[in-house]
């Protein structure tokens, strides 16, 4: 969810309600509240203090006994041989679902993190799974490569992305995970595998949605596309033709998502296409962009006036003017405003992703869920990967959001229903409440990598209660 | 407290605070986000901004950056980050240039 996105201003929402005082009161995106903290962490093994670890929206926690944070494979590979409890890795924090806690040995690859081998004959480049997307990007370019495709936050790292299919958009492109052609995954006894998809194949098709339970992915050998250009256009339409032309506008461009307004009329088109530099015009028009205000705004003032949302989401939409903009791809791709949300994202089948998208709408309306922040909608190809939300089949994802201060739970239960009425996989690093059984009828190779699981990990060194519970283990 | 916090941060810093390699890596990685994007809303980098926030004290401004407050995640998402660093984070935010 990409605030930037959308050219949606606080202004047009202060005309519209009138609400200058309570608009004073507006909260701003990362500003400093007056909290007292108390000293955080425990003091550990060695003496040292260990800070407690919470994910990026706040709604993890725990408090571990031990960090690690290796310097090297090397490092990580004695610690991993040398551990007496459990262990658990975490890339930058992203996911919403309990994947990552732990009260035993909390890991981080921040320090692996870099590219090498790159090969301008194969367009191949190695990455280290500490790496963040928004830093891959930019190291590529200067080898005049590009992502093949990238998702709209990229801060993720990348060991991270992959354990989780993170993905962008696009009819022709799958997520992040099928750019890989080549893994290093650390086992339970501290040895080193490589896979592809010629070799321990089996092991490649499972660890390209990890979930961090086979063991851990140190480096990814990457495919990528030459350097290029993006642009970006983006503009509002009514609700009833986004979701009769989304078929039509996810085949004509690159990258299509949409984002619908909850109890709004309306849906923001964005299309992403490769541009030839010498097609940018010299001067770019500057970005209208304060939308995570104006939906905070909104949402604040629709706290006081109820009775006001449809109205004023409507009458924000309305003022919104279409928008182009152009850049280098991780430029476009990327987001560096960390605006804090929850999340639940299912994956449907992409033929009948806009009717679950209405029905979505048509539910929050009905029930009056008190929700304004934009549902995300996007295309994403189907592929191999076993416990990929888009394996074999081509998918529509559906994010729904809130602020990461505001309850979440009543929205995406009311919510979460639909999706499964309409064959939904949920994304896996986001908020869901499914099990075992339920992946294991969602999932036809569930068992398989269940079994590969055990292999790199008899004795269950890599897992936490989340997983047990998910995989039934 | 701010009054007397910045001046000893400017005067200390190029002796014993030179920002070293590392802080400034950590920094380029997860800060600038938000502390080099006006429009995020948070403390601007190597600008005045630092006062109000310092003015709670070193301590309690980095037991907030640990926790997370308003809008910042807990740890600025760094993960690798040890409380030293990130005292060493807020005090070359804290310098202005």
């Amino acid at each position: 969810m990409n605030f930037d996105r959308i050219p949606m201003s606080r202004r047009n929402l202060l005309k519209a309600a009138g609400v200058g005082l309570l608009a004073g009161g507006g909260t701003t995106a990362c500003s400093s509240q007056e909290k007292k903290a108390a000293p955080a962490g425990i003091i550990g093994k060695d003496g040292k203090r260990v800070l407690p670890w919470s994910n990026w929206s706040g709604n993890q926690s725990c408090q571990p006994n031990e960090r690690w944070v290796p310097k090297n494979e090397e490092q990580l590979l004695d610690a991993i041989r040398n551990a007496t409890q459990n262990i658990r890795t975490v890339g930058s924090g992203h996911s919403f679902s309990g994947l990552v806690p732990t009260d035993e040995t909390l890991l981080s690859l921040a320090r692996l993190r870099g590219i090498e081998n790159v090969n301008p004959e194969t367009m191949e480049a190695d990455v280290w799974a500490g790496t963040r997307l928004s830093q891959l990007g930019k190291k590529l370019w200067k080898h005049d490569m590009s992502m093949l495709n990238m998702s709209d936050i990229d801060t993720q790292a990348l060991g991270g992305a992959l354990a989780t299919s993170t993905h962008g958009t696009g009819k022709d492109l799958g997520s992040i995970s099928t750019q890989v052609t080549q893994l290093r995954i650390a086992d339970a006894a501290g040895n080193i595998t490589e896979c592809s998809a010629s070799n321990n194949a089996d092991l490649f098709n499972a660890a390209r949605n990890n979930l961090g339970a086979l063991g851990i992915v140190t480096k990814a050998r990457i495919k990528t596309d030459k350097a290029y250009h993006l642009k970006e256009h983006s503009w509002m339409m009514s609700k009833d033709e986004g979701l009769e032309r989304a078929e039509e506008l996810r085949d004509k461009h690159r990258h299509y998502e949409m984002y619908a307004l909850p109890h709004g009329d309306y849906m923001l088109g964005i299309s992403l296409d490769k541009v030839d530099e010498k097609d940018i015009p010299t001067e770019q028009p500057k970005a209208s962009g304060d939308a995570y205000e104006a939906f905070r705004l909104l949402s604040n003032v629709i706290d006081y006036a109820p009775f006001l949302r449809a109205w004023l989401v409507n009458f924000g939409a309305s003022g919104v003017e279409p928008e182009t903009r152009y850049g280098k791809s991780w430029e476009i791709y990327g987001n560096l405003r960390d605006i804090r949300f929850n999340e639940m994202e299912y994956t449907v089948p992409a033929e009948v992703g806009p009717q679950c998208l209405r029905e979505i709408l048509d539910t929050i309306k009905k029930q009056n869920i008190p929700v304004v922040f934009p549902i995300e909608a996007r295309y994403i190809q189907g592929d191999d990967v076993w416990l990929s939300p888009f394996y074999q089949r081509d998918g529509f994802a559906i994010s729904c959001h809130n602020f990461h201060d505001k309850d979440y739970k009543k929205y995406f239960a009311a919510i979460e229903p639909i999706f499964w009425k309409y064959d939904g996989r949920p994304h896996w690093g986001k908020i869901h409440s499914l099990s075992a059984n339920e992946f294991a009828a969602r999932y036809d190779r569930f068992e398989d990598f269940k079994r590969i699981r055990k292999e790199m990990d008899p004795d269950g060194r890599f897992l936490n209660d989340h997983l047990r519970h998910t995989l039934g283990v | 407290m701010r009054k007397l916090l910045l001046p000893l941060l400017c005067l200390i810093s190029p002796l014993t605070l030179a920002t070293d390699d590392y802080t400034i890596e950590l920094y380029d990685l997860y800060c600038t986000a938000c502390h080099a994007v006006e429009a995020s809303g948070a403390p601007q980098a190597f600008t005045d901004e630092w006062e109000d926030v310092l003015d709670k004290g070193m301590e309690e401004t980095v037991n907030n950056a640990i926790a997370g407050t308003g809008n910042m995640p807990a740890m600025g998402t760094c993960v690798e980050c040890t409380p030293e660093d990130m005292e060493a984070l807020v005090q070359y935010m804290a310098t202005e240039k």
